[in-house]
């Protein structure tokens, strides 16, 4: 870990109930006296780890040939075991009698997922963020994605869920740090997206935990999905590994589909 | 979208956006006069990964371009581009990352 992020939680407790106050909590972290907890820095940018098609661009430029390619490591699951991560299974377990559905959304994901037609991915689809900025009380992910470049902002100040708020795509989070590991709960979601490109479908009562912490310089990022309503038990999928890029956050070009109707095939860029 | 074909006009109009890029050629009819084309790409987003930007298409509009790729089912004036070639012979092809890996 070269950037170590030193968080005053109980100073700020402490002075939580003063406004006020609050706005000296930088001069009361460098009081050596109080407890302090410190935690890795995930502040920086992340690799791009959104689904993108495969392949390789072949480039002629005044008659020499150059191919690049596109790092997907971030968003496949890691090939090696990455250390701190939970177990994993391969797909989540739907009961019985949602099974079908799972395998008709599949099946028919070329015309049903929403993503496909500049839809929000939501969380967890949305993947780990473009770049973390992380602050004494909140942390802030920052995305770079089709539908429009959404943002996260997780208070890590002990706060409930908000009470209040209507359900989104993204949903109400909440972060906090067990040892080294940054775990942000989120709640109250839209039911429109999939947790998955699976045809994974959800209800308004999905929980999502995402984890995140430092392997060397890389982001571990691994997500636990649970819905009582429709799977058997919470899925924790393959945790990915992330690297660090200098590539700076872009703004996304508009998002406009309207030749989806030419599809021939019901599996997208025929990924099956 | 299954028939390779290929088209050479003149590349009228780029559009750099999401999900997929789009590019536009008016192409010599059979018969006579001119009909526009439209051929879809790949995402902006994979573009800007692999060191493309709008400008490296836009260059070109006005000029003869000749695209590659798949022609839509329906006979339509529509596809999918796989390979640009510019009229100063530099190109852009999709290819698999297995090409890319044996060069």
């Amino acid at each position: 870990m070269t950037h170590r992020f030193v968080c005053a939680f109980a100073a700020v407790i402490l002075l939580a109930a003063s406004a006020a106050a609050q706005q000296n909590s930088t001069a009361v972290t460098s009081n050596a006296s109080i407890a302090i907890a410190v935690h890795p820095d995930l502040s920086g940018n992340w690799a791009y780890s959104i689904a993108l098609p495969g392949g390789a661009l072949k480039k002629v430029e005044n008659g020499s040939t150059t191919y690049a390619t596109l790092d997907l490591s971030g968003r496949m699951p890691a090939k090696t075991a990455v250390p701190g991560a939970l177990p994993y299974t391969p797909a989540p377990s739907y009961k019985p009698e949602y099974q079908e559905k799972v395998k008709y959304l599949l099946d028919h994901e070329a015309k049903l997922d929403k993503v496909f037609f500049c839809g929000k991915p939501g969380v967890p689809r949305i993947s780990s963020p473009r770049q973390i900025i992380q602050l004494p009380t909140e942390t802030i992910f920052l995305y770079e994605d089709a539908s429009g470049d959404p943002y996260r902002i997780v208070p890590t100040d002990g706060r409930p869920h908000r009470a209040d708020a209507d359900p989104s795509y993204y949903g109400d989070s909440i972060g906090h740090w067990e040892g080294e590991t940054f775990v942000v709960e989120s709640t109250n979601f839209v039911e429109d997206t999939w947790f998955g490109e699976g045809g994974y479908f959800h209800t308004s009562a999905m929980r999502v935990i995402e984890r995140f912490w430092k392997v060397g310089d890389n982001l571990a990022y691994q997500i636990t999905v649970d819905d009582p309503n429709v799977l058997t038990a919470p899925w924790t999928e393959a945790p990915r590994v992330i690297k660090p890029s200098n590539v700076p956050l872009e703004e996304s070009p508009e998002c406009i589909e309207d030749d989806a109707h030419r599809m021939d095939n019901l599996d997208h860029h025929l990924q099956r | 979208m299954t028939k390779k074909f290929t088209l050479t006009g003149t590349l009228t109009e780029v559009e750099w956006v999401n999900p997929h890029i789009a590019v536009y050629i008016d192409a010599k009819k059979e018969g006579g006069g001119v009909e526009n084309w439209k051929f879809e790409s790949a995402p902006p987003s994979w573009l800007r990964r692999v060191g493309v930007n709008s400008a490296d298409f836009k260059k070109a509009i006005g000029q003869t371009v000749t695209v590659e790729g798949n022609r839509a089912k329906d006979g339509s004036t529509y596809g999918f581009l796989q390979k640009i070639t510019f009229a100063d012979g530099n190109s852009l092809e999709m290819v698999s990352p297995q090409l890319a890996n044996t060069h």
